[in-house]
């Protein structure tokens, strides 16, 4: 379970001050309580020595002659400690010769003679000092001892502890009441306490997630001149270096794109003028050439051609594995671009005598028309150069499903000499070029078919090479596809 | 007819040799300049119809001087076109949305060069 951050913090802070609130009561309840027993037990003393004198000699002179007078007497002083329970009067044989229980009757007649069942008033009856017994009920026994010597009689005293208890009791309920009212106030201090702790981390929060969101301008202020405004300022100080990396980055960003077009244009310019020269010659716009200049300034054109070509796809190697392959996703009729690069390469086709079989299935596809284009001018350009004379290059496409997903699948198939297997995936990588000596005489760098993973791989999908009994197969495949010829793929 | 006059802006002399050779073999008059300075110096005294512009030209570039010539009353109607090494779509849209009529991407042959050309005037003498 989730517990927010602010309740726990509430939690904790009330538990604390329930438990402090406890552990002091419970102090200030053991001390109190001790205490007032003390005091209770000195003043049950005091008062059994106070009176036990006097009440003797009460009852020795008019217990038995002027009751009433005696009567009188013991109400007036019982009623003055209102905790005393009862006071007795017992013979040293165990008799009960008054107890103030009986002060209510009117004369005390005895039928029979009484005798005493405390255990504790038995054992002590016969000496002759003062004995105390505090439980539950204070006793404290004082023999009477007459002018002649004689123990004649005890006075035994009981003191209740019942109205300490009630009043003790009355601390423990008003305890409990503040225990309640301690609980409801330090909640609400604690929840108060916790916002204002998690106030500042829900600015945190909010800042952080400004910044996930991409918004590195947000700064917290936070001055509570804590670990809080300490975390705060170096969150700033984060999202400050932040901030600089991004702008460094993208400054070096700017630098290489300016890079590029900085090569592109110092490549192209001169490229410029010279292919624009030389063409110019063989128009003969500047001059009558003959047949040998001619053959001279066509072996040039070819080689700026060239390389042109190469330049090309340099910086666009490079832009792609700098910048990334940026797409404008379109629907696009694959079949005429392919018609239409076969159509191109016709003269050089023608030349070697090689045959060309087209078959798609899937006419238009979602993809980026330029770029898609390129991809068929790379795998083309270089089918024609491998496909040795009298050779074949088939083009297929159709639609095929994978995980639920749809994907365009192009095979260029061509009978040119094998891959060794283990260089299969090698030959898309930049400036891999398989080692044959057609290769080497065709020219090229070596990056059409980098080109053609990046776009490929910008396209989500898939390129890769295999060999077969006759040939050599390059296979990509591009998500989705719009159907065209819906019950040849079914079948 | 009269002669269609062009202002060619290009750093490398030439390549603007090149191209001022083949538009005045096409029977154009046309102007070099090395940089903004000379273009405008030649602005000052001639009445050009179009300005062929490099877009990487030293101190300042194709762009901002396009961008001089907007915001100049007698100049913004001469029609631009940029002279471009850039590999994509870029700068052509750029350069578009600046105003310019056309572009040229390098590197173009002679044939290329006198058809755009072809094409701006015809476009702009239509529209």
């Amino acid at each position: 379970m989730r517990l927010p951050f602010r309740y726990k913090v509430s939690i904790v802070i009330t538990s604390g001050v329930i438990i402090i609130y406890v552990v002091l009561f419970i102090c200030f309840y053991l001390s109190s309580r001790s205490k007032l027993k003390n005091e209770f037990f000195n003043n049950a003393k005091l008062y059994s020595e106070v009176t036990y004198d006097k009440f003797s000699d009460i009852y020795t002179r008019y217990y038995r002659s002027v009751y009433f007078k005696f009567r009188e007497f013991m109400l007036t002083h019982i009623r003055l400690f209102p905790d005393l329970q009862k006071v007795q009067i017992v013979s040293p044989e165990g008799e009960v010769l008054f107890n103030s229980e009986d002060i209510f009757k009117e004369i005390p007649v005895r039928e029979k003679k009484v005798y005493t069942d405390d255990r504790f008033v038995i054992e002590n009856l016969k000496t002759l000092e003062v004995k105390t017994f505090n439980g539950d009920v204070i006793k404290i026994i004082h023999p009477y001892i007459d002018r002649f010597g004689v123990h004649r009689f005890s006075i035994i005293y009981y003191f209740s502890y019942e109205r300490l208890k009630k009043e003790i009791n009355g601390i423990i309920k008003i305890s409990f009441t503040g225990l309640i009212l301690i609980l409801i106030l330090s909640s609400f201090v604690s929840i108060f306490l916790s916002r204002l702790i998690t106030s500042h981390l829900s600015i945190l929060e909010e800042a952080a997630m400004e910044i996930s969101g991409g918004n590195f301008s947000k700064k917290i202020i936070i001055k509570t001149n804590d670990e809080f405004q300490d975390l705060a300022d170096t969150f700033n100080l984060m999202t400050e270096k932040i901030r600089e990396f991004i702008k460094e980055l993208k400054e070096r960003d700017r630098q290489k794109t300016q890079f590029i077009a900085n090569i592109s244009h110092e490549l192209r310019t001169p490229l410029t003028a010279s292919f624009g020269y030389v063409d110019y010659l063989l128009k003969e716009k500047i001059g009558i050439i003959n047949e040998k200049q001619r053959k001279s300034l066509e072996i040039i054109k070819r080689n700026l051609e060239r390389l042109n070509r190469d330049i090309h796809s340099l910086l666009q190697i490079s832009k792609y594995y700098l910048e990334g392959v940026e797409l404008d996703i379109k629907k696009t009729d694959v079949e005429k671009i392919l018609k239409d690069i076969l159509q191109n390469l016709s003269p050089h086709i023608e030349n070697k005598k090689i045959t060309t079989e087209l078959d798609i299935k899937v006419k238009e596809c979602f993809t980026d028309q330029e770029k898609i284009r390129n991809v068929f001018e790379n795998i083309l350009i270089n089918a024609v150069k491998f496909t040795p004379e009298q050779g074949f290059i088939k083009i297929r496409n159709s639609l095929i499903s994978e995980n639920g997903n749809s994907y365009v699948i192009f095979d260029f198939y061509n009978n040119s000499e094998k891959i060794p297997p283990k260089k299969l995936d090698l030959i898309f990588e930049p400036f891999y070029q398989v080692d044959s000596d057609a290769g080497k005489k065709l020219g090229g760098i070596g990056l059409g078919l980098s080109i053609c993973k990046s776009i490929i791989e910008a396209h989500n999908g898939k390129i890769w090479a295999k060999n077969d009994r006759i040939g050599f197969h390059i296979f990509f495949k591009i998500p989705g596809g719009v159907y065209e010829k819906e019950e040849d793929i079914d079948s | 007819m009269k002669k269609k006059k062009i202002l060619i802006v290009d750093d490398e002399e030439d390549l603007l040799d090149f191209i001022a050779m083949v538009l005045s073999d096409e029977n154009y008059i046309t102007y070099k300049a090395k940089n903004v300075n000379e273009a405008l110096s030649i602005l000052q005294n001639n009445k050009v119809d179009l300005i062929l512009l490099d877009i990487m030209l030293p101190e300042i570039d194709g762009f901002s001087f396009n961008n001089m010539l907007r915001s100049d009353d007698e100049l913004r109607n001469i029609p631009v076109a940029f002279i471009t090494a850039r590999l994509d779509s870029q700068d052509k849209i750029i350069g578009l949305k600046e105003g310019a009529v056309d572009y040229i991407c390098k590197p173009f042959t002679s044939d290329e060069l006198v058809n755009r050309v072809k094409q701006i005037f015809r476009k702009v003498e239509d529209g």
